[in-house]
């Protein structure tokens, strides 16, 4: 009578997976006044917003993602990176008649061809759902950053424009409703 | 009497279908049916097709848009009226070469998809060799059998290729080809081509607001970046080209277009609303989106001519140009085009 003979392969592999993303836009600052000052009152009102200069960018993160500008160019880039470790452990079992010899190596050959085919997949789907995962949290801090920076950008023109009518001539009036934005300025030329 | 065979029978209704703009049901049988290349064309046939072509591709245009009273520069000079009143006759004239002749048999031989035959496909010199008319041919070729597969090999050879009219309508034909050709538009701003041009803003004008619509129709994200990709090859080789020959008023079909679109956009999803991006992250969406805005680009860009003619003054160079191109700018209500196209593309510059 001849047996069947169970057969089981256990495999176990350790990745990193990464996943990033990235996007990148432009904040709209009127040359009102020279670059360098233009920047400079941006960097004031981006750093009440909680950034951190660095040079000539300002930085700022906010768990994964990482938000940089350059004061100079205007340019804003956005950034997710994240790591995770992986542990995927498999097991798979067969049968054969043969306990010793070549049928035996032959399903345990297939059976390591499987749990490897498994492995490869597992990874590929947890780095599909980290990819998902870091997605959601850019596209969570987009949300909030483009009207964030937008009110900065028109604190900084405000700023500019008192500067350069200051430069101008002699302020008479000056009369700001922070409710609408509006911003008027009396110059004596 | 004139005799004709079968053949040149069926040649004849798709010239006179495709010259006529009649619905392509008039003349699809003869498109698609199977035939046999004849060794040369009967001497009634070739002097129908001369008529054909000299008669019926002029009331083509003429019902394309060259019956409309239009102001358009001429050698830095402002002139009025339809096509025949700004143009003098000798200026108008088309010819034709062999390979119109060789192109309508092409056509009426082929069937459902077939690629262009041997002696013509990957020639060089069947680009060279058109003339003025053959291209305008080609491109009321391309245009009447829109609606059908049947050329879209044809598309990626020449002397489709190189057709820079074929190529400013209908950009979308090339979307799935390998290769790019050069495309010349310089060469269009001035003499009878420019003539054509201006004949033909009304329907480049109607194939922008036909892509528009097919665009909104897409859902893979792939299909919306090729797309994009050819459109603004397409867009900033040929404004470029205008403005290098100031001549602003051949791109006047954008802004009109651009009106239309724009101005019922109260959404920047109304410009994808069946795109499918979930599977993309926000880099690629981003650039997806960005793909996609084309035609806002092209306005942005003309508005940029139109901030530099403000500064232009009577004695300046390209004064008739800056004011015809101020006129235009008042009429299609340019300052506020101008801000919704910015304001889409700053939508779309950071889309999640």
């Amino acid at each position: 009578m001849s047996r069947a003979y169970r057969v089981t392969v256990k495999e176990s592999a350790r990745r990193v997976i990464r996943a990033e993303d990235c996007v990148r836009t432009q904040l709209e600052v009127l040359g009102l006044l020279p670059c360098e000052q233009m920047a400079e009152l941006l960097a004031i009102e981006l750093t009440q917003l909680g950034f951190l200069r660095e040079g000539g960018q300002m930085i700022r993160d906010e768990g994964k993602v990482r938000t940089m500008i350059d004061l100079a160019s205007g340019m804003v880039d956005l950034s997710a990176v994240e790591d995770q470790d992986l542990e995927l452990e498999r097991k798979k079992s067969g049968m054969t008649r043969d306990d010793r010899g070549q049928t035996r190596k032959q399903v345990e050959e297939i059976l390591k061809q499987q749990l490897a085919h498994e492995i490869d997949e597992g990874v590929e789907r947890s780095q599909g759902e980290l990819q998902q995962q870091i997605t959601d949290k850019l596209e969570s801090v987009l949300r909030d950053l483009r009207s964030e920076l937008d009110h900065a950008c028109n604190r900084a023109t405000a700023a500019a424009l008192k500067i350069k009518a200051a430069q101008m001539g002699q302020i008479k009036e000056m009369m700001e409703d922070p409710s609408s934005g509006s911003l008027t300025i009396v110059v004596e030329l | 009497m004139r005799v004709v065979s079968q053949f040149e029978n069926d040649l004849l209704r798709i010239l006179q279908g495709v010259v006529s703009r009649a619905p392509i049901d008039q003349f699809r049988s003869q498109l698609v049916r199977k035939q046999l290349r004849p060794k040369c064309l009967g001497r009634d046939a070739v002097e129908l097709i001369e008529q054909s072509l000299a008669a019926g591709l002029v009331m083509r245009m003429t019902r394309s848009g060259a019956w409309q009273s239009g102001r358009h520069l001429r050698a830095g000079r402002l002139v009025q009226g339809n096509l025949w009143q700004r143009t003098p006759p000798h200026e108008l004239g088309l010819s034709f070469s062999a390979a119109s002749i060789d192109l309508l048999v092409d056509l009426t031989v082929t069937q459902n998809c077939d690629s262009m035959p041997s002696r013509v496909a990957n020639s060089n010199q069947a680009a060279i060799d058109c003339t003025l008319g053959d291209r305008v041919l080609q491109y009321c070729i391309a245009h009447a059998t829109a609606e059908l597969p049947l050329l879209s090999e044809w598309y990626r050879q020449e002397p489709l290729i190189s057709n820079e009219l074929i190529a400013l309508a209908m950009p979308d034909r090339y979307a799935a080809a390998e290769a790019f050709a050069v495309l010349d538009f310089e060469a269009w701003m001035t003499g009878t081509k420019a003539i054509m041009l201006e004949a033909l803003q009304p329907e480049f004008g109607e194939s922008m607001l036909r892509l528009g619509h097919l665009k909104s129709q897409l859902a893979d994200p792939g299909q919306v970046e090729q797309l994009g990709i050819h459109e603004d090859r397409v867009f900033n080789a040929y404004l470029t080209a205008a403005r290098k020959q100031r001549r602003p008023d051949l791109c006047q079909f954008i802004l009109v277009a651009g009106n239309q679109l724009l101005s019922n956009t109260t959404s920047v999803r109304q410009w994808f609303p069946c795109l499918d991006v979930s599977k993309l992250n926000v880099s690629q969406r981003a650039a997806t989106y960005r793909s996609g805005a084309s035609l806002p680009r092209a306005i942005c860009q003309i508005g940029d001519w139109h901030r530099e003619s403000r500064s232009i003054g009577y004695f300046d160079e390209g004064y008739v140009e800056s004011q015809w191109l101020k006129s235009c700018w008042e009429q299609v209500g340019g300052n506020q085009l101008r801000q919704q196209a910015e304001r889409v593309l700053k939508e779309l510059d950071v889309q999640a």
